[in-house]
């Protein structure tokens, strides 16, 4: 896509000071803190981090699917240009599975054991008006349609002989095999965007690379636009053009992933990549010291402060603004003032 | 053949000794009790001499050994010759065949009221945690669970049969409105003879007895349904149906609720054999001829034949239960087998 063409269009998604609580008996879990990010058509973004700092909620939240009592108390987010946040219930699941689809990280759990999994497939097919639902899917012409259309999203996935796959039952199948039968059923009304909570986790190394060709395959194809959340910096390095690093519940730092993988800016991101195994070289890993933070209880200052080397006295009591630097970088650090 | 039904058949084939087990047993502990069917009969007679007693016997084969007359039972039973009621006088084949629709179509009704009220209610109560439905519901259902049978029956005989007049205190169906029997049960026979008239009649008498059984039934279903579908509502699999777009509704019943049947099937099993065999005293107070009036009776009376064959229907009962328990489970979720 050209340059000139892509800046007319308005991005897929446009995600600005966003912020997600959830009420418990300890006090109130400040679990996504104001994020910002846009997603252009096409893009794949990263969003890093430990587990805990947010990245699951940030993705909950844009399907607006945050578990009671949890809620979005501010912020906006918009879908090609159109305010979610002030979509009604029945809009918001208009929105759900055809426009922005989602991959959860275990498809074990994620599959309903009690359906055959191309019932699940033509479901989301059926909700949207795609295939006809009950009573009429009986008829044999839609029972057709409805079998062909499943047929072609297996294929799509790479499942193997999905004339009989199709009516097995989820245990019947491999990690491998259940994970792209999650992204046959994220894929099937063609969305804009697929949110993908750690879709690779689960699985073994070799599966896991044989998953993200697949959905790099979707984006390139389709001009699909993906979220991938993953506490795996190698995942995103391979298969990301974005990266935004979270911690706890804010974006420390985001840019292009090369330069943030090469040059990162905060001293979080630069804790991650020492502590990640290189293959071939035989430096010594080093951890980053300390624990997140209590998300009931931060303190004023810069979240990461407590564990960063380099902090400054003032850390602890002033925040970092977001420092947007050169060739669209972004940076929440006093160190880049 | 399917696998599924090989295991069913296998399933029936393993009951056989099952119910020869029963069978066995229940002559023992029948013959344990002091005192036989004969020295009952003529004690209440009175002036009856020992020769007299000793033919009675001979005839009822009494008066040989404990493993002759099991051998003989057993042997008529195979033959399909369940016995003669010693003090009813007539076959205990057809006692049972009069006794048992009564006792199921309480129970069906009984089971039935447990169900629709029970399931909705845990459903309401999960899905609105903690609110009013949820509180009040579970309030009532404790109170549901902890009321003995005996005292709601009479409480409700008292207050809607006697107070209000709604109701009639017992019996099965007015004199002379009874359906052309067919199945046995009235309000079925009803139905099939397009009998109104019996049909609404039969369903007044049903009302209290039916109420009084499934009330607790109800309850036990309410707070299992309730907890089960807790943890199917918080699992990944219902957040993933949401984040297809199915409506909320479609999630609770399709993905949520199917899942979370099992721990009710299980309980539902349990009870419907209680509502079966257990219900006794529900069927005392209100007159209802099932077959807990007789096995009551037969046990006083020691009329050994009609204990056994009671026994049997009873044992038979739950086999064919768990049974169906097992095949609805394979149904609810496909990962289990028989």
């Amino acid at each position: 896509m050209d340059a000139v063409k892509k800046s007319e269009e308005l991005p897929v998604l446009q995600v600005s000071g966003l912020k997600t609580e959830f009420p418990t008996p300890r006090g109130i879990v400040h679990a996504v803190r104001g994020i910002d990010f846009t997603l252009e058509k096409g893009d794949i973004l990263a969003i890093v981090g430990e587990s805990g700092c947010g990245k699951s909620a940030s993705l909950l939240s844009i399907m607006r699917l945050i578990p009671h009592p949890g809620r979005i108390v501010e912020g906006s987010i918009k879908f090609e240009g159109k305010e979610l946040l002030r979509f009604s219930k029945a809009e918001m699941r208009g929105v759900r599975g055809k426009d922005m689809a989602m991959v959860f990280q275990d498809p074990m759990t994620t599959l309903n054991p009690a359906y055959r999994v191309g019932e699940q497939i033509s479901e989301s097919l059926q909700v949207h008006g795609l295939l006809s639902g009950f009573p009429k899917r009986l008829l044999r012409r839609e029972r057709e349609k409805e079998r062909a259309k499943v047929m072609e999203l297996l294929r799509q996935v790479g499942i193997p002989s999905p004339e009989h796959r199709h009516l097995e039952y989820p245990y019947q199948f491999s990690g491998g095999m259940q994970q792209r039968i999650l992204i046959a059923i994220a894929l099937a009304c063609r969305p804009k965007i697929i949110l993908a909570d750690e879709p690779t986790t689960a699985l073994d190394v070799t599966v896991q690379a044989q998953v993200l060709d697949l959905m790099q395959e979707i984006n390139e194809e389709f001009g699909t636009s993906i979220i991938l959340v993953t506490h795996d910096l190698g995942v995103a390095a391979e298969f990301c053009d974005k990266a935004a690093v979270m911690y706890a519940g804010q974006i420390v730092e985001s840019g292009n992933i090369e330069d943030v993988l090469s040059s990162p800016l905060h001293p979080y991101t630069q804790g991650l990549l020492r502590s990640i195994p290189q293959i071939g070289q035989r430096n010594e890993l080093i951890p980053i010291e300390g624990d997140v933070p209590d998300l009931t209880d931060l303190s004023p200052g810069c979240s990461f402060a407590p564990r960063c080397r380099d902090a400054y006295s003032y850390c602890n009591n002033i925040e970092p603004p977001l420092i947007v630097l050169d060739n669209g970088r972004e940076v929440r650090c006093h160190l880049h003032m | 053949m399917t696998r599924t039904q090989v295991q069913i058949i296998e399933r029936i084939l393993a009951a056989i000794p099952i119910m020869l087990g029963v069978v066995i047993l229940a002559f023992l502990f029948m013959r344990m009790i002091p005192g036989d069917p004969v020295d009952i009969m003529m004690g209440e007679a009175g002036g009856v001499t020992h020769e007299e007693m000793a033919s009675l016997r001979a005839q009822f084969d009494l008066d040989k050994s404990l493993p002759v007359q099991l051998v003989l039972y057993l042997g008529r039973l195979f033959k399909g010759d369940m016995g003669y009621s010693l003090q009813r006088a007539r076959p205990v084949k057809e006692i049972i065949l009069e006794a048992v629709p009564a006792t199921v179509e309480l129970a069906l009704f009984s089971l039935l009221f447990a169900l629709i009220l029970g399931i909705p209610l845990g459903i309401a109560s999960a899905r609105y945690q903690n609110s009013i439905v949820d509180r009040i519901g579970m309030a009532t259902s404790f109170l549901g669970i902890s009321m003995p049978g005996f005292w709601l029956g009479i409480i409700g005989i008292i207050v809607f049969s006697l107070g209000l007049g709604w109701l009639p205190t017992s019996g099965r169906i007015t004199y002379g409105m009874a359906p052309k029997s067919i199945t046995g049960l009235m309000t079925l026979d009803a139905l099939i003879t397009a009998n109104t008239g019996a049909l609404k009649d039969a369903l007044r008498y049903l009302a209290l007895p039916a109420v009084t059984m499934g009330a607790g039934v109800a309850a036990v279903v309410a707070r299992v349904t309730r907890s089960s579908m807790l943890e199917a509502l918080k699992t990944d699999y219902v957040l993933f149906a949401k984040a297809k777009g199915v409506p909320d509704r479609t999630v609770t019943i399709k993905h949520a609720l199917r899942n979370a049947l099992i721990p009710t099937v299980t309980v539902v099993g349990l009870q419907v054999g209680t509502l079966l065999g257990g219900n006794m005293i529900v069927e005392t107070i209100f007159g209802w001829p099932g077959l807990g009036r007789i096995v009551v009776d037969a046990i006083f009376s020691r009329d050994y034949p009609l204990v056994q064959a009671a026994v049997m229907v009873y044992a038979l009962t739950f086999v064919v239960i768990n049974l169906a328990t097992d095949i609805f489970y394979t149904y609810l979720n496909p990962k289990m087998t028989l």
